[in-house]
């Protein structure tokens, strides 16, 4: 009987839990903006993508068991210049044919306290970067902040709360099994590739 | 060799190198339609950025 009490409180528990983490969705358009950038001897080549999909569930008492998923086509990728954009889909550097997806998958978001309107957060968000078929876990710094649906964002076409999330941070795209060959359309390029996030996640209703 | 066959082929190399640029140039232009897409994300996510406070040091 105690046993079954406790089970039963268990699974109530957790129903409730679950029901008070608010899922926040993640679709292409220029409220998101994911950029990189590579220094290349005469230049930094620079590209951008507002082409993100995913979700990211959160409870914003606790955002610290914050679970998510993001998706990144490669075709998105845009540095301003076709011939330059077909090298980066090509088999020598990301092999859109192979691998049309970057992904992250979010398995913790490290941040004290609640989220609240108007007090952004710092942190660390981890999760695992899956880029040309190879996954590496990273764990970054972040800022954090959430607002609640109002006339102003209504009125910048922005339905729902809000979720925002900023990251910076440095890959090598060697990890990646990334060869950079000696050239890209003559111009040499570096390891490192610098990774600005800015992701804005909404929720329905 | 004459003075006329040197301008011939400095014109020829001078149109050469011309044509060269103007080809390497037109392949590595960068697209205004891209341009003006990446500039409307830059202006949206400083918004977004200002309206939710993450625009300034905290």
């Amino acid at each position: 009987m105690r046993h079954t009490y406790t089970l039963t409180s268990a699974f109530f528990a957790l129903m409730i839990t679950s029901a008070m983490a608010t899922t926040f969705k993640l679709s292409p358009g220029p409220i998101n903006r994911v950029t990189f950038d590579n220094d290349a001897p005469f230049e930094t080549i620079t590209g951008f993508t507002g082409d993100v999909t995913g979700s990211i569930d959160l409870d914003l008492s606790k955002p610290s068991g914050a679970k998510g998923e993001v998706t990144i086509p490669v075709k998105s990728l845009n540095t301003g210049v076709a011939l330059r954009d077909e090298h980066l889909r090509s088999d020598k550097w990301f092999d859109e044919a192979a691998h049309p997806n970057m992904t992250f998958k979010l398995s913790a978001l490290e941040v004290k306290g609640s989220l609240k309107a108007g007090k952004p957060l710092k942190g660390k968000l981890k999760g695992v970067i899956t880029i040309k078929g190879v996954s590496k876990a990273i764990s970054v710094p972040v800022k954090v902040a959430y607002r609640a649906s109002d006339e102003q964002l209504k009125a910048a076409y922005i339905k729902g709360d809000v979720l925002r999330l900023k990251a910076e941070f440095t890959l090598n795209i060697r990890d990646f099994g990334i060869i950079p060959p000696a050239h890209v359309a003559g111009i040499k390029v570096a390891d490192e590739v610098t990774i600005k996030v800015g992701l804005t996640a909404l929720s329905e209703g | 060799m004459s003075r006329r066959r040197w301008a011939v082929l400095i014109a020829a190399l001078l149109l050469l190198v011309g044509l060269g640029a103007g080809v390497y140039l037109m392949m590595f232009r960068v697209d205004p339609q891209a341009a003006a897409a990446d500039q409307r994300s830059q202006e949206q996510n400083q918004a977004l950025d200002k309206a939710l406070g993450l625009d300034e040091d905290f």
